[in-house]
């Protein structure tokens, strides 16, 4: 069993996946695929956790392509949580929509197998599939609706664009797999890096998968995609579209760092360029007078968090990881939330929500303040590790800015809670809504927590920890 | 073998609070099984108490549990996610899940007529597994986790019947009384980690020395137990809490919650220990609390609130014995208190749900017509009498003997102290003689013919009259022979302020004084109520007048706060609202906000949508870093 | 394989990277911007090729394998956008396509 751990979460999406694919073709069966779906999700999401509770050692299986058990299985435990939350969502849309577009579901599914992947493979080619199928995934996610007219267009640039990066990725690689002649990245690993630190193929090589890998994380000058197509996509799935490139391109990036020696000042160089992009998103966020826009320009900022961490060693890397989850999970929430209304979304029309719908209100409130680093929140925790690695790091200037970009972003992120909370009748906050918000800081902060430091704990036990010999 | 059972002693309440909780929220038809859902969540209580009756009869040494990962992995701040079982944390747990499940086995009965009786016990059971948290914890957040915990438990409950605004002020004020309280456990824990770079509470006592920080430290946890223990000068949410159901007024609010913070000052004894002149503050409020405690309870009519302010004073009597160092007297009077305490109050919701009233005045006459709820009421009110040889003449004994002590060593104070314990015990026995015999002798004032509460209620009633006799055998003084608790077993956790033995004579003479006034009390509410008919409240109030008024309306503690704290912070909020708010908070601030938005309104017209240019953007943009990285 | 012949075929797929990414800079239509995007990973492709020749290691040939599968798919998926674009505006011409901005 433990050779295939790696594969059975993907085994079981993958199946699971094609079930529902049949299913749907069946007109009487249609109408109950959402259901079917998130139970297949909710059961990877089960499954991975108890591999990663009862396998704390990863194990390698499948010809050491794949690694699975430990924080491997705890990672596509937290994708999959998110995507089942993705999918809860979309449940909703679908059935209103009267059940056009359930082809979503299944894809869904599929997209899940390949990025619960991700973080576990250990070659190359399967890394790029994973990627692949995920980023193609999410093209066809933005443009799924019928009503929205700006989902085709943000489809298109998003898969233009997207193309383009990945073109970038590939070329990258094959120049790696012309330097080491191996694809499998624990060959990369003992290698003799230092002796190619002049070599301009090696630059190239890097560069151009940088570029890749800083398109997909929506890094300033490589986001041009993120505000247009986050702004644009329907609301319903594109908490998800959000979630799966961000952690598409954390994963990748951070086993490449692992596996690879990058020279100091490139890194030097990559964190300057998070603390620019941090200023960008962050301002440009500031600007807008659409949520869903503003969300959009602010994913650029959690990019560059998440860029800032990946550089910043071992530790970093970890921290990056557990942001890019977090931020998976609260902004499938968020706009999850957001695409319940019928509404525009304006800040205008969130006017006097908190009185008419209290408990709704508040949930949207509390996932904005996690988004933007409220202290008892898990937003908080997950920012704190990230600057705190970086400041350990030696990256003292561009920590300072990128942290001057988080303090706008409180700006922004609260507006929109600000406009819940105003005018309206006077309605006093009843019981239930104080009971709720105990619950919620407490299942969003304080419980967290404790998965954060079981993360930390199979990080160090797979070794993700140890020093480059 | 402790290292496998307290894992599964956590999980089961925490399994209950969760099943009960999710099941009562999404499945309807559970709801309605209300024997099964009291059963269920009984059921898992008696489990933990039997496991950790196995711990403790195979008790050898003080063991952990640990989860491999840590709770917050943030470095440097590492804090572990691990529980510590040691003769005191164990002893507390007894408590928690013995009376605790007497209690849960009770409420079945209590709320069988209730709708969502399910939110009821998933929140009983969510407070055992935050008390057990509490008192398990091995570092200080774990701990502070389970202290709010249990308020927010306590919130919950108290609150239950938030349809009634009275309810929900009761619950918010509790809320908020204690929130004042926390803020002091918060910043000791801080300065404690500032100083020593640890919250585990056993590196602690290898880390402190005297000084200004134990003693700060020492008056802030201090705080922190006054809230939560309903001292002065935060105790005024203690009465209130009595608008939750009885069954929750019994465990929470008198026989584990409100001990929480006995049990952080015993915990903490290397504090205390280092700086004894912080005690002499605590011992100071401590006996002010019990003294007002007894007044006040000696002029209410409401059943609860006698018992309520009978709670607070108690409390006073337990930080008394922490004030002379006697951390263990503390601890052996929460003890029983516990016993004595739920019985009455169980008592109580036995009456009340056979009179359909709390005011005292309308009962009388219930020992015949409920007599298992009647002659338990009386073991539980001789028992907090102080008469020998019940539960609550030895914990009392106790703690006056080691105050008395205390005084021997040179600190007057203390003699003023004892004297007035001496003085609260008599109230204690008078206003308990008064609340048995107005509430059950005599002829029956009330409307209807109450009868004798089902089994399920009257089961709980008799495990904890037996408590009430028995439970202070295992701590006698030591003219009769050897406190077991003390020397055996809490001695391995807790260390005491060390101070001499008392000569025999000594001992016998404070024994003798204990005897005397919980008789004389008794004997006295006998003349006042039992022999002339509940003619004591006249006699009261034709001698005491202006002041038997005063006690009657509670002091008007509450009118003196809302003058003193709420009306000013009211002011002040309104000075926030229209000074603070729109002149200072409007100007700078403003224009940067304003400027900032001018910025980002500028930089986001570099987003024109025209894919074309990003492309080329793009292409400009990996050029440099091409550049950039082949230049160097 | 010699080494001079691996430079050649990697200025090759260099030239035809290059000018994938010319055409999309220069065309305006979608389904010629489909085309550059091919050429851009068949670039990549060849490269991989070369490599596995030049190492004697088969994994490089065989990730082609799989390279022209993901530029299949991705060619599907990117024509039923060309046709939902078009349903929606009746032109293909992706330039237009401003409405998202700022």
């Amino acid at each position: 069993m433990n050779n295939y751990m790696g594969i059975l979460s993907a085994g079981w999406l993958i199946i699971g996946g094609a079930l529902v694919l049949i299913a749907g073709t069946f007109q009487k069966v249609r109408r109950r695929i959402p259901e079917l779906s998130i139970a297949i999700g909710g059961g990877a999401t089960l499954l991975n956790g108890l591999l990663a509770w009862f396998y704390p050692l990863p194990k390698s299986g499948f010809f050491g392509m794949v690694w699975g058990g430990g924080i491997y299985s705890f990672l596509a435990a937290g994708v999959m949580l998110a995507i089942t939350v993705g999918l809860s969502f979309l449940w909703r849309s679908h059935r209103e929509g009267g059940y056009r577009g359930w082809e979503a579901f299944p894809l869904t599914l599929f997209i899940g197998a390949a990025l619960s992947t991700l973080p576990a493979s250990n070659h190359l080619l399967l890394s790029v599939v994973a990627l692949e199928t995920v980023s193609l995934g999410a093209y066809v996610l933005t443009g799924l609706s019928w009503e929205n007219r700006y989902a085709p267009e943000a489809a298109v640039k998003y898969f233009l664009l997207g193309a383009v990066g990945f073109a970038f990725l590939l070329l990258g690689i094959s120049y790696l797999y012309g330097l080491t002649g191996t694809l499998y990245l624990h060959h990369l690993w003992p290698m003799r890096w230092t002796a190619w630190h002049g070599n301009s193929l090696f630059a190239l090589a890097m560069v151009l998968i940088a570029i890749g890998i800083l398109f997909k994380l929506s890094i300033f000058p490589f986001h041009w995609w993120a505000p247009d197509v986050y702004g644009g996509a329907t609301p319903s799935s594109a908490g998800l579209v959000v979630a799966l490139g961000k952690l598409n391109a954390a994963f990748l990036a951070g086993v490449f760092l692992h596996y690879i020696h990058i020279p100091s000042d490139w890194l030097m160089g990559l964190a300057s360029i998070a603390a620019i992009s941090s200023l960008y998103g962050n301002l440009g966020a500031l600007g807008q007078t659409s949520i869903q826009r503003m969300l959009g320009y602010s994913s650029i900022a959690h990019g560059s968090y998440i860029l800032l961490g990946l550089v910043s060693g071992p530790e970093g890397r970890l921290q990056a990881w557990g942001y890019t989850l977090v931020y998976a999970l609260t902004s499938t929430l968020t706009f999850g939330l957001l695409s319940l209304r019928a509404e525009p979304m304006e800040y205008k029309s969130l006017r006097g929500l908190g009185y008419n719908q209290p408990g709704y209100a508040l949930a949207v409130a509390i996932c904005l303040a996690s988004l933007s680093g409220m202290p008892p929140l898990i937003g908080f925790f997950a920012k704190y590790g990230i600057f705190t690695a970086a400041f350990r790091a030696g990256y003292w200037l561009p920590s300072i800015v990128a942290l001057i970009g988080a303090l706008i972003g409180y700006f922004y992120y609260w507006r929109p809670i600000a406009w819940m909370y105003q005018a309206g009748e006077e309605i006093p906050i009843r019981m239930p809504a104080l009971a709720l918000s105990t619950g919620v800081l407490v299942g969003l902060g304080l419980l967290p927590m404790a998965l954060w430091g079981w993360l930390d704990y199979l990080y160090g036990l797979a070794g993700l920890f140890l020093p480059r010999p | 073998m402790v290292e496998q059972i307290l894992p599964l002693a956590l999980a089961l309440p925490l399994l209950g609070a969760t099943t009960i909780g999710l099941g009562g929220l999404w499945l309807p038809i559970l709801r309605k099984q209300k024997y099964l859902i009291g059963g269920i969540a009984s059921m898992l209580v008696f489990g933990a108490f039997f496991l950790f009756l196995a711990a403790f009869l195979s008790y050898k040494e003080p063991s952990y549990f640990a989860f491999a990962w840590d709770w917050i992995a943030l470095d440097p701040l590492r804090i572990p996610l691990r529980y510590q079982v040691d003769t005191l944390s164990l002893w507390m747990s007894l408590i928690i899940t013995g009376i605790g499940a007497l209690i849960h086995l009770y409420s079945i009965g209590y709320m069988a007529e209730e709708e969502g009786s399910w939110r009821y016990f998933a929140f009983l059971n969510l407070f055992i597994f935050a008390m057990l948290t509490l008192v398990l914890a091995d570092s200080l957040p774990l701990l502070f986790l389970g202290w709010e915990g249990v308020g927010a438990c306590s919130y919950f409950l108290i609150g239950y019947w938030f349809g009634e605004e009275a309810n929900a002020r009761a619950a918010q004020k509790a809320f908020i009384m204690n929130r004042i309280g926390d803020v002091g456990l918060l910043a000791g824990m801080i300065w404690l980690y500032a100083e020593t770079g640890t919250f585990d509470i056993e590196r602690l006592k290898d880390y402190m020395y005297g000084g200004e920080v134990a003693m700060g430290v020492g008056l802030l946890f201090f705080l922190a137990a006054t809230g939560k223990s309903a001292q002065l000068p935060l105790y005024t949410w203690l009465p209130d809490a009595m608008a939750g159901p009885t069954p929750v007024s019994a465990l929470i609010h008198a026989a584990t919650m409100v001990t929480a913070g006995v049990y952080l000052m015993a915990r903490m004894d290397f504090l205390y220990n280092l700086t004894p002149e912080t005690l002499s503050i605590v011992g100071a409020i401590a006996i002010t609390t019990a003294l007002l405690g007894g007044l006040v309870a000696l002029a209410q009519q409401d059943i609860k609130k006698v018992l309520a302010y009978s709670t607070v004073s108690q409390l006073g009597f337990m930080f008394a014995a922490v004030s002379a160092g006697a951390y263990t007297a503390a601890i052996f009077h929460v003890f029983t208190h516990a016993f004595f305490k739920a019985l009455l109050f169980l008592g109580s919701g036995s009456l009340i749900h056979a009179t359909g009233t709390q005011d005292i005045r309308k009962m009388g006459g219930l020992r015949k017509k409920m007599p298992i709820t009647g002659w338990t009421f009386w073991i539980g009110t001789v028992a907090i009498a102080g008469i020998p040889p019940l539960a609550g003449f030895f914990s009392k004994d106790e703690i006056s003997a080691a105050v008395y002590t205390r005084g021997t060593t040179g600190e007057a104070t203390f003699y003023v102290y004892w004297l007035t314990l001496v003085g609260v015990a008599f109230l204690t026995a008078l206003y308990m003689g008064r609340l048995a015999w107005v509430a059950l002798e005599g002829e029956y004032r009330g409307e209807g013919t109450p009868h004798e509460s089902p089994p399920e209620m009257t089961i709980p009633l008799g495990v904890l009259a037996v408590g009430s006799i028995a439970a202070g055998w295992i701590g006698l003084p030591p003219l009769l022979g050897e406190s077991w608790i003390r020397e055996h077993w809490l001695s391995q956790s807790i260390k005491e302020l060390s101070v001499p033995s008392l000569s025999h004579g000594t001992e016998l003479f404070l024994l003798c004084i204990s005897t005397i006034v919980g008789l004389v009390g008794l004997g006295v509410a006998w003349l006042l109520y039992g022999r002339k008919k509940a003619a004591g409240d006249t006699f009261f109030s034709k001698h005491l007048g202006r002041f038997y008024t005063l006690l009657s309306q509670q002091l008007q503690v509450d009118m003196l706060y809302e003058r003193a704290f709420v009306q000013p912070y009211y002011i002040l909020a309104d000075l926030a609202k229209d000074v603070i708010g729109p002149w200072i908070g409007r100007g700078i601030p403003a224009l940067v906000a304003q400027m900032l938005s001018r910025l980002g309104e500028i930089l986001s017209r570099l987003q024109v949508g025209y894919t074309p240019l990003y492309l080329s953007y793009m292409i400009a943009g990996g050029l440099l870093l091409l550049l950039w990285v082949l230049t160097g | 394989m010699k080494v001079e012949l691996l430079y050649a075929v990697l200025t090759l797929s260099g030239g035809l990277f290059s000018l994938g990414l010319l055409g999309l800079l220069l065309r305006r239509n979608l389904l010629l911007a489909f085309l550059a995007i091919e050429l851009m990973l068949n670039a990549a492709n060849l490269n991989f090729l070369a490599f596995s020749r030049y190492h004697n290691e088969p994994t490089g040939a065989i990730f082609v394998l799989f390279g022209i599968c993901l530029a299949a798919v991705e060619a599907v998926i990117g024509l039923g956008l060309v046709v939902r674009l078009f349903r929606a505006h009746e032109d293909l011409g992706f330039t237009k396509l401003t409405a998202l901005r700022w």
